[in-house]
């Protein structure tokens, strides 16, 4: 910033020198300060919609979640519970699991930013239920 | 600043709306997470209530360990003829606390309330949270 500075003022200059300035002579910071400030403010919109894909996305994992242990919970095989509820979400993988005298449905899915340059940098998000072995 | 009106004035603007931007995402981040801890503290409470009807023993033992294991709390449990009422909470999460925090207040306590009840074969519902 600083070190830009001298340069466009000297360029204004010339300009101001050859021709009399229409506009104010600082139309030329207003741009280069924009220039500056856009990508900031692209970024942070970026983070925002990704922030509401994380959200969302979330929220449909803990519905299918628990969709599944409701399922489960009927009397159904959790294999075929689990599997109908991941139709509601694309994309989403989960896994049921033993843990002591309780059955874990797990089901997770990775977020991507929604920029193709951080795209290998996703965010993996999870959502469990667990329902009581007797169930399964 | 000392050359003219407009120098600086993008960066003001730029500033401000980042400003505005970074508020607004924090506040729905905050719902958000509400949200996604409501959410589980429904599905605790639902598959509390339905541990606790299926129970044959101690409804509410098993209902109190199905809340656990999904990480809440059993507040309260009832049995009402043949259903099993509970009420579940949990905290509120993290960033509601900070923003509330803010104001110099706590936030309530996340409560979710079920019943469940054996299936019933006269109408055509099973058991429900």
């Amino acid at each position: 910033m600083r070190g830009r500075t001298p340069v466009r003022a000297g360029v204004v200059g010339g300009q101001a020198r050859a021709l009399p300035p229409r506009t104010s002579s600082d139309a030329g910071m207003v741009v280069v300060e924009a220039a500056l400030v856009i990508p900031l403010l692209a970024a942070v919109a970026v983070a925002l919609a990704w922030l509401v894909g994380i959200g969302s996305v979330s929220l449909s994992l803990g519905d299918a979640a628990r969709a599944a242990a409701r399922d489960i919970a009927r009397g159904e095989v959790a294999d075929v519970a689990v599997a109908r509820a991941l139709e509601t979400v694309p994309g989403a993988t989960a896994s049921v699991e033993t843990r002591g005298d309780s059955v874990v449905v797990v089901v997770s899915d990775d977020v991507r930013p929604p920029v193709p340059l951080l795209s290998g940098l996703p965010i993996h998000l999870r959502q469990q239920v667990s329902i009581p072995r007797e169930w399964s | 600043m000392m050359r003219g009106d407009d120098r600086g004035a993008a960066v003001v603007w730029g500033l401000t709306l980042t400003f505005i931007l970074t508020t607004a995402g924090l506040i729905a981040a905050s719902v958000a997470q509400f949200a996604i801890v409501r959410q589980r503290v429904q599905t605790a409470a639902d598959v509390s209530a339905l541990a606790g009807a299926q129970s044959a023993w101690d409804p509410c033992a098993a209902a109190q360990r199905a809340a656990v294991a999904n990480a809440a709390t059993l507040l309260a449990c009832a049995v009402e003829g043949s259903d099993v009422v509970v009420r579940v909470s949990r905290p509120a999460p993290e960033l509601v606390r900070r923003v509330f925090a803010l104001a110099g207040q706590q936030p309530r306590d996340i409560v979710v309330a079920a019943r469940a009840g054996p299936p019933d074969p006269s109408d055509d519902q099973s058991s429900a949270g």
